[in-house]
């Protein structure tokens, strides 16, 4: 039976067995994965980086890719057999691993308090297509496809890993393809050369079996934690994303204000008010995506509440919020915000939809300081000599750089409009 | 950080006259957020428990700005605990703060920062315990006795039955605080 081949802009091609991969090429053709299509990866990115239209879909090919090409290498270099079921389920738990993302995908997240891991873990265990091509291929199946997910199977801990841990195949890809759909090149790094000098080694703290890295892969891996480093500031938390970002959480705030008000002033399209009100169910959830938010939004722009038409026209024609800062919190702080609630107060823009603030954390690889009180084998990357384990950082001073790097800033926007009157007032909060 | 955030993660500090441990604050917030606290804080499961990077960096930041005052204490060859206490720095900021923060919000702030009190009180063993307990029923949809089971196959070295029964306790008024 020929192959089935999927071109890739990262990998060239991902290959798929037609006979042994029919589960995984099942779970393909399943509307949970296709809803996947219409989803995009970086949620509201593509208004600061035009190329960045990709999708949650080619993420999950991606990392099932890589979770295959992992398996491949470590049947071949380490003794610890995997099982077939096992490696199926691997490669099934990574290609399913974002089913549960909602529009926008983390965006969604954030605003809309989505718990992403939670909704996909449901759509493998309970009564979706997904279950059925699982359930199909052996009753424990589902089961077993959510314990490595999860990170719950024990015996088979350092697979969870490779899909889920500070370095692993979801990190892997989605660098690799957000850089290439952003158009810049922070994001690539020898991926092949981490891949390949991955092994694996038990841990004495919890004596689990996790991966771990021959010493001669250690620039690799350092590469790797810098683009991740650089694409967290770079793409991420981009300010004018982030000023996006705000305009959509004010968008839902505001639809909610109003349907808790005067419902009959506002209409919503299927999935639409569970997303705006509070978490929605799985099946609810199911039901949105990225072009029945955008034609929501479109709708509102005729809304009868003149805030949401407004916010909603802000949105769709890229007429964003103007970052401020990065601001610095002190004691002058709260009298400069008040300055600027009053002035908007007078122009009749509400401050809690016309002037937020938002934080960006980003950090490139976090783990417990070794001399301070806990030690984890889930957040450490460790090299190995084949007799010794060494925490990467105290082999690197470039990593020991990264870890001390800022992680942490934060911008207040305000319409664009205003900004001659409105900049001066916040001066007080710049560094 | 902004006014809001800046509030919600300085009041409970500011109440708490010193927390013991890294491991402690980390599951404080954590059970305070599975309370309903509007922290916004996100976490993963981790190695101790549900763990936020978030947090971790909100730390650095109040450490930095003296905000926080860190104190480690060597415990052994290998482990130090670093316990964390607010500065008057911080509760002048705190009162500023409150300036521009909605009465409803105050009040609310206030409510779960009587929640931090007890919990504070609490090792952090039972702590570790009751907010994995919470992270299962809460992130990961299970129901309260699964959770247990859960808890117990995670941390077979530290869930002990007396301790588990105070944690379950404890993640059972987190969760149904509201």
């Amino acid at each position: 039976m020929p192959d089935k081949v999927f071109c890739d802009p990262v990998y060239r091609h991902i290959i798929f067995d037609k006979a042994k991969d029919a589960v995984l090429l099942q779970l393909l053709g399943c509307p949970e994965f296709q809803r996947l299509r219409r989803v995009r990866q970086l949620g509201v990115s593509y208004l600061t980086y035009h190329g960045a239209e990709h999708s949650r879909f080619s993420h999950a090919l991606g990392t099932c890719h890589l979770m295959t090409t992992a398996l491949d290498v470590l049947a071949r270099n380490c003794p610890h057999a995997l099982p077939e079921n096992v490696r199926l389920a691997s490669r099934c738990a990574a290609l399913l691993h974002d089913l549960g993302h909602g529009p926008f995908s983390h965006l969604t997240g954030k605003v809309c308090g989505i718990k992403h891991e939670k909704v996909t873990n449901s759509i493998i265990l309970e009564d979706t297509s997904v279950t059925k091509v699982l359930s199909a291929h052996s009753a424990g199946f589902p089961a077993l496809v959510s314990g490595i997910f999860l990170g719950e199977n024990s015996e088979f801990q350092y697979v969870s890993d490779i899909l889920s841990s500070q370095l692993d195949v979801d990190r892997m890809d989605y660098l690799l393809r957000d850089a290439y759909f952003c158009g810049v090149p922070y994001g690539s790094y020898d991926y092949l050369r981490i891949l390949h000098t991955m092994s694996l080694e038990p841990f004495a703290e919890d004596g689990l079996v996790h991966p771990v890295w021959l010493t001669k892969g250690k620039h690799a891996v350092e590469q790797f934690l810098y683009a991740r480093f650089y694409m967290y500031w770079a793409v991420y938390y981009h300010k004018t994303t982030c000023g996006f970002e705000a305009l959509f959480a004010a968008i839902m705030k505001r639809a909610r204000r109003v349907e808790e008000e005067s419902p009959a002033k506002i209409e919503f399209l299927p999935g639409v008010i569970e997303l705006v009100t509070g978490r929605p169910t799985m099946s609810q959830l199911l039901q949105t995506d990225d072009h029945i938010v955008m034609a929501q939004i479109s709708q509102w722009l005729n809304a009868e509440d003149t805030i949401l038409a407004d916010l909603c026209r802000r949105f769709m024609t890229r007429d964003g919020f103007k970052p401020i800062g990065p601001v610095i919190m002190n004691l002058s702080s709260p009298d400069a915000v008040l300055k600027v609630r009053e002035f908007l107060e007078s122009k009749g823009l509400p401050y809690e939809y016309y002037f937020p603030g938002k934080t960006s954390v980003a950090v490139a690889y976090d783990y417990y300081h070794p001399d301070k009180e806990e030690k984890s084998p889930k957040t450490e990357i460790r090299l190995t000599n084949g007799s010794v384990q060494q925490e990467i950082s105290r082999e690197l001073k470039g990593v020991r750089a990264l870890i001390d790097e800022t992680r942490e800033e934060s911008y207040y926007y305000i319409p664009r409009e205003f900004q001659s009157e409105m900049e001066p007032m916040l001066r007080p909060l710049l560094g | 950080m902004e006014v809001l955030e800046a509030y919600r993660f300085l009041k409970p500090i500011c109440e708490l006259t010193t927390v013991c441990g890294r491991t402690k604050v980390q599951k404080i917030f954590y059970l305070l957020q599975a309370a309903g606290y509007p922290a916004g804080i996100d976490y993963f499961l981790h190695y101790y428990g549900p763990y936020s990077e978030t947090l971790s960096s909100y730390l650095a930041w109040a450490g930095q700005q003296d905000l926080v005052e860190e104190t480690c204490v060597t415990l052994s060859a290998e482990a130090v605990r670093c316990d964390y206490s607010a500065t008057p720095e911080a509760t002048q900021l705190v009162d500023s703060l409150q300036k521009v923060v909605e009465s409803a919000e105050v009040e609310t702030v206030s409510r779960y920062c009587e929640f931090a009190r007890q919990l504070n009180k609490e090792s952090s063993t039972v702590l570790e315990l009751a907010a994995t307990i919470a992270y299962f029923v809460r992130d990961r949809g299970c129901q309260l006795s699964e959770a247990c089971a859960k808890t117990k196959t995670f941390k077979p070295n530290k869930a002990k039955p007396a301790d588990m029964d105070t944690a379950k306790a404890i993640a059972e008024s987190a969760l149904q605080f509201n």
